[in-house]
């Protein structure tokens, strides 16, 4: 999953349907090795359990029953798989419709009956027919072997049928638990996609304001907005953004508040060169940078200040993005608690443990901090 | 008619000011950014008319509303949070959304009460507030509610239980403020800690040590204390 994150990707259509794919092309190859594995040590065990119910004196008589054994383990194996091929062609043992018993009957008999002709075939080859030299017991042991075979493919049917059931309801639960990230993932990149429409009709507000105080002012805020929405939009299309473009999202956001709060409002912005490229989830700086608006200058009658630093952690493997303003943390509504468990869900999505967001008060600041993991846009 | 504007944004302050001048019934006599100043300004000028904005920094337009004693005509200003305006029962106040619409504010203003309109006003009458009304704010909830649907004030230490409806919010009033605001005819003092809306009587039954027990709606009783019973009798002739 992680890996996909830095391939550039079209849609995130696309970017589901390849890693249902993935999963399941790869499900697909453990569950083949699972099956060999299963199939050789059945048979093995049968083999060797049978080989040495004669006894272990080695005679050439032991020898000879014993290679006729092989033959017939191995012609078992060998039905067993086709059967397996062939139960899978017709669907017997999926879900839905009536399950067909009396096919399976009937295959588990034919399966017996040929597995028999086999079995007198091998006798016929390593042990001069020693089973036909009494000719009146023959129909008795014929009758007997094909029951006893048909009990080992009924007993093979009955395991396959109970590993593909269990394999099942793993994919089930792989695929549920896939489609619920994938819809949560969604819907936090809408709610956090989202202009706050309070900001923005307050800003058309102040536009219209400056269009007859200030042209030129009112000209290059309609300017930035438009840029800020546009970040926006793409906001709800890529998994994630480069931190040079969210950082210019974030500087035309806070020049928008800038005119509403005038003198209200000091923003300090400090970005280490060299990690331009880093990428995160869109719109994760905008957020907290709009909360430390709303929750600090918003509700100060005095100057509020702000300060917006990214930086490499001191280890050097992680980007540590830092926002914050003067004020109270225990002023911050419920909205702003909800919204920052949004943001440590959709780090955990994206990146699991590595990353981290956290919200403190320190001194009269309240200081929201978010760690990701270096990687690139 | 006197007007202020209430806005903690210098350029909505402007933009709204710029709006009015088509209309030149409204006169601006002051603008305040906070609720501290408004409250100033409100005692200062005794407005008619007041744009509100809701959100402002110290406090919001709902706390200047609870904080006044006599709440002129209010036209709230707000860029988002009507959904927070019309979950009140605030329905006698306007609000406009922000930007403002030329002609929403013109409908607005045309709404507002003749009176005003036509600066018929009489100075000397006493103001007060338009229909009767009180606003009450109680944590995140408020209330804009006729005096004559108020059954019963009780009183709780400085502040004032208000009984109306199935609501039971808290005022930032002591009751003897409210009983000096009260009109006598309609409201009386039954006791030390209750005022009750005559109106709203259902039954008068005597009490154990004296007094009386008065049934009002949604099966509540209150107790006229003796001394007041006497008085009431005396009033009523009974």
């Amino acid at each position: 999953m992680n890996e996909n994150m830095t391939v550039p990707d079209p849609s995130p259509q696309d970017k589901g349907e390849q890693l249902k794919l993935d999963m399941t092309s790869n499900s697909y190859l453990i569950n083949q090795r699972d099956y060999w594995l299963a199939q050789s040590a059945g048979w093995g065990g049968l083999g060797l359990i049978w080989a040495f119910s004669s006894g272990v004196e080695v005679t050439e008589s032991f020898v000879r029953f014993a290679l006729a054994k092989v033959f017939c383990i191995t012609t078992g194996f060998c039905l067993s798989h086709l059967w397996r091929g062939f139960l899978k062609r017709r669907a017997w043992l999926e879900i839905g419709g009536v399950f067909p018993f009396k096919n399976i009957f009937l295959g588990l008999l034919l399966l017996s009956l040929i597995q028999c002709c086999f079995l007198l075939l091998s006798d016929v080859i390593f042990r001069n027919a020693a089973l036909f030299e009494d000719g009146k017991k023959v129909l008795g042991f014929v009758l007997f072997l094909t029951f006893l075979w048909f009990a080992v493919f009924l007993i093979w049917t009955l395991l396959y049928a109970m590993a593909q059931a269990q394999r099942r309801a793993v994919r089930f639960g792989n695929e549920k638990l896939q489609l619920q990230v994938n819809v949560k993932d969604a819907e936090l990149r809408a709610l956090q996609a989202q202009i706050n429409p309070h900001f923005f009709f307050n800003s058309l507000n102040t536009i219209r304001a400056l269009v007859y105080q200030d042209p030129d002012a009112a000209a290059s805020a309609i300017g930035k907005l438009a840029g800020m929405m546009r970040h926006s939009l793409q906001a709800g299309q890529s998994e994630t953004v480069r931190l040079a473009d969210e950082m210019r999202a974030v500087e035309a956001y806070l020049s928008m508040e800038k005119l509403r709060f005038e003198d209200r409002m000091q923003v300090d912005i400090a970005c280490e060169a060299g990690i331009e490229d880093t990428a995160l989830p869109p719109m994760m700086l905008q957020t907290l940078v709009e909360n430390a608006v709303k929750h600090g200058v918003e509700r100060s009658q005095i100057l509020c200040q702000i300060k917006i630093s990214a930086n490499t952690s001191p280890s050097g493997d992680s980007t540590v993005l830092r926002v914050a303003n003067q004020g109270q943390l225990g002023l911050a509504s419920n909205s702003t608690h909800i919204g920052l468990a949004n943001t440590s869900k959709r780090l955990a999505l994206l990146y699991g443990e590595k990353a981290s967001c956290t919200m403190i008060e320190e001194n009269g600041w309240v200081v929201a901090r978010i760690v990701l993991p270096r990687k690139l846009a | 008619m006197k007007t202020l504007i209430i806005d903690d944004e210098r350029l909505a302050r402007e933009e709204l000011k710029r709006l009015l001048i088509k209309h030149p019934s409204v006169l601006v006599v002051g603008e305040a950014a906070n609720v501290h100043e408004a409250l100033d300004l409100i005692e200062r000028h005794a407005p008619d008319l007041i744009f509100l904005d809701v959100q402002m920094p110290g406090g919001s337009g709902f706390d200047l509303l609870a904080a006044l004693d006599i709440i002129p005509t209010v036209i709230f200003t707000t860029a988002y949070d009507h959904y927070a305006i019309r979950a009140f029962d605030v329905s006698a106040l306007d609000y406009l959304l922000k930007p403002i619409e030329p002609e929403r504010l013109a409908q607005a203003i045309l709404k507002l009460p003749i009176s005003a309109q036509l600066e018929l006003k009489i100075e000397t009458e006493a103001p007060h507030t338009p229909e009767g009304k009180v606003f009450i704010k109680d944590g995140e909830r408020c209330w804009f509610v006729a005096l004559e649907d108020i059954v019963l004030f009780e009183s709780e230490g400085n502040y004032t239980r208000v009984f109306f409806e199935q609501n039971r919010p808290l005022m930032l009033r002591s009751l003897n403020q409210l009983e000096a605001k009260l009109d006598p005819s309609k409201f009386m003092r039954i006791s030390r800690r209750q005022i009750v809306n005559l109106g709203f009587v259902e039954n008068i039954a005597p009490g154990l040590t004296g007094g009386l027990t008065l049934t009002l709606p949604h099966q509540l009783k209150v107790t006229m204390s003796r001394r007041r019973a006497a008085l009431f009798k005396q009033m009523n002739r009974l």
